[in-house]
């Protein structure tokens, strides 16, 4: 490890555990440090907003990472952890699950786990459809295109939902997709963290093949890489990872995109070990910082996002261009 | 017999090489030629058993390599692909160190040894310059030689290149055959490379497979460049057939020069001319009468004043 990598290292986790901390300081009522530990009268805030900082970080390891996995393998800067379809058709099951579910009276705590249990078995179905069909797509382009058809046909069939659907459905589906849903409970956040560690140790099996397809598949076979390992570790980490996340937190996507890109600009991009660490620090610190501004704004997260995001990203672009 | 085909059919659908038997020891360095279509990727794809082949057995140290794990063929086997997809981001260092890959279980980071080796690999190149360049701005030649260099490093016992030196200069072409024989004779590996060039292989290689109307035919450069005159016919380069040269007193490098600047420009019969080099000054003696000439441009304007 390059004394370089680091100091950055250790600069990102300072970040990180600042902006925790101020994260913890934010919200309606101002707490102190009595209410998280032991039972005082705003306990549970405390624990609503502990939880709220575990869910952010565990979306900061994951879709940052499938992202990066994607942009690796596909080799496309473009690429993002729905290029295979997973957040589409997880946004699918949701809205099956609320517009269909209006009628039946649930009570609030199960609703929030059906929604989550819908979209994550909807996701795992289509994880297991691209297993199967990857063995038929020798060419890697083809499997973009498979996702992007099911993104087509997931985005036609919610839109058809939305346009038969009773307005308050319409109305709990647009404000889920905003991923507005803070309120994640701490069972649920044992169930995200399974998934992750899971998705997260997959990623770790595909880096070494990763950094020897590097020269393309004919060269990654003349240096011992099981391609079709490769695949089976890439599909599983990066549905695993994105659709836990959104099926808790919403649909979370630009993320996916930007942080892989930031991490090239502050690092060597040639090497795949640490790009694969930075993007989880940094896509930590900025969920941090994300959550941070969403709740002093009251503004969605994937707006905050967005609108922050952008002029980051252009502003590290301008200055590697000039020189 | 390190290397061995046993009849072997060799192609995709249709069989390019057929019922092919050759072998090839440690220590040997072999020339891989024939047209362009003719098979030779397709050969060296088989020995790497990334194409099947349609009948018959290779085997690589006594095993037949349909027994042998993709793992195993990266430990016996390093190659050098004409072509190959440039990753964005990577600098001659990153891609020469690729080769040290296979002795990582995780490759994390390049032990200090191995980071020597890279370097001196780089040097003996003449890549040092270039060393933190990214791969996408080098010319084809120097990014041919760090794709050689990555072989290079990767020790295995048989380097196989699909031709390697399209790409370079005369004097890098040398520094690559040099150094790839000398890695033949000092560290007893194996060398196969294909190439058009057979002049500059003849100087380097001790065996030649060539392959010809879906055969392969294999055996000492010398006896099969002899035997199969199509390969170094020098009446290829012939421009035009009513061509006959006249007599040209000179040392062998001018008289080579003289006569293809005069067989490209006159479709005569030259012979009752006489050439001949005194003292950088060219005499031409004809019809029992003497022309001097300095240049060769006056050579060619003087024999049209003739003819």
């Amino acid at each position: 490890m390059s004394k370089k990598f680091k100091i950055l290292c250790l600069l990102l986790l300072i970040a990180i555990l600042s902006a925790t901390v101020i994260n913890l300081n934010t919200g309606f009522l101002s707490l102190n440090l009595n209410d998280f530990f032991g039972e005082a009268a705003n306990s549970q805030i405390a624990e609503i907003r502990v939880n709220r900082v575990l869910v952010m970080l565990l979306a900061g390891i994951s879709i940052p990472t499938s992202g990066f996995l994607m942009q690796e393998y596909f080799q496309n800067p473009l690429a993002g952890p729905d290029i295979l379809g997973i957040t589409s058709i997880a946004s699918l099951s949701v809205a099956f699950y609320i517009f269909f579910s209006y009628n039946i009276d649930l009570p609030e705590f199960l609703q929030n786990s059906f929604l989550s249990l819908s979209s994550i078995a909807g996701s795992f179905v289509l994880m297991l459809l691209l297993l199967s069909m990857s063995k038929r797509f020798t060419d890697k382009s083809h499997l973009i295109i498979f996702g992007f058809l099911i993104s087509a046909f997931a985005g036609a069939i919610v839109s058809l939902l939305q346009f038969y659907a009773e307005n308050q459905s319409l109305k709990n589906y647009v404000l889920w997709s905003f991923g507005a849903n803070n309120m994640v409970s701490r069972s649920q956040i044992y169930v995200l963290i399974l998934l992750v560690l899971i998705g997260s140790f997959m990623s770790f099996k595909s880096i070494k093949p990763l950094i020897g397809n590097s020269l393309g598949t004919a060269y990654a076979q003349s240096l011992g890489v099981n391609l079709d390992h490769l695949k089976l570790f890439i599909i599983i980490a990066s549905s695993l990872l994105s659709a836990s996340v959104t099926a808790f937190l919403g649909p979370v996507l630009f993320i996916g995109i930007i942080v892989p890109h930031f991490c090239r600009l502050i690092y060597n991009p040639a090497k795949l070990w640490q790009q694969w660490g930075l993007n989880m620090l940094l896509g930590m610190l900025m969920m941090m910082l994300f959550s941070i501004i969403a709740e002093k704004t009251q503004i969605p997260l994937n707006v905050i996002s967005s609108l922050f995001g952008i002029p980051v990203i252009l502003t590290m672009l301008l200055k590697q261009n000039k020189v | 017999m390190y290397l061995q085909i046993k009849q072997a059919d060799i192609g995709y659908d249709k069989t390019l090489i057929s019922n092919a038997d050759a072998n090839l020891n440690l220590g040997e360095v072999c020339l891989l030629i024939g047209n362009n279509g003719v098979g030779k990727t397709t050969l060296i794809k088989s020995v790497l058993h990334q194409t099947p082949l349609l009948s018959g057995e290779i085997s690589i140290n006594h095993k037949n390599i349909k027994h042998l794990s993709v793992k195993e063929i990266a430990e016996h086997i390093a190659i050098v692909f004409s072509k190959s997809v440039i990753p964005q981001n990577h600098t001659v260092e990153d891609l020469i160190s690729l080769g040290k890959y296979i002795y990582y279980p995780y490759y994390f980071e390049l032990k200090k040894e191995d980071k020597k080796e890279v370097s001196e690999i780089i040097r003996e190149l003449d890549l040092d310059q270039y060393k933190h360049t990214l791969l996408r701005n080098l010319s084809d030649g120097n990014l041919q030689k760090a794709f050689i260099g990555r072989a290079l490093t990767q020790n295995s016992p048989i380097i196989i290149l699909d031709e390697p030196t399209t790409h370079l200069d005369e004097k890098n072409k040398i520094i690559i055959l040099k150094t790839l024989r000398k890695l033949a004779k000092q560290q007893n590996k194996l060398i196969l490379f294909s190439s058009h060039d057979w002049r500059l292989a003849k100087e380097f290689a001790d065996k030649i497979w060539y392959v010809k109307d879906q055969k392969l035919y294999s055996g000492m450069v010398e006896d099969i460049l002899l035997q199969h005159e199509e390969l170094v016919n020098p009446s290829l380069f012939e421009v035009n057939k009513n061509f006959v040269p006249p007599h040209i007193a000179a040392p062998d490098f001018y008289k080579e020069m003289l006569y293809s600047l005069l067989q490209k420009n006159f479709q005569k019969d030259l012979s009752p001319l006489h050439f001949e080099l005194q003292d950088k000054i060219w005499v031409i003696s004809h019809d029992s009468s003497e022309h001097q000439c300095e240049s060769f441009e006056e050579i060619v304007n003087f024999i049209r004043t003739i003819y």
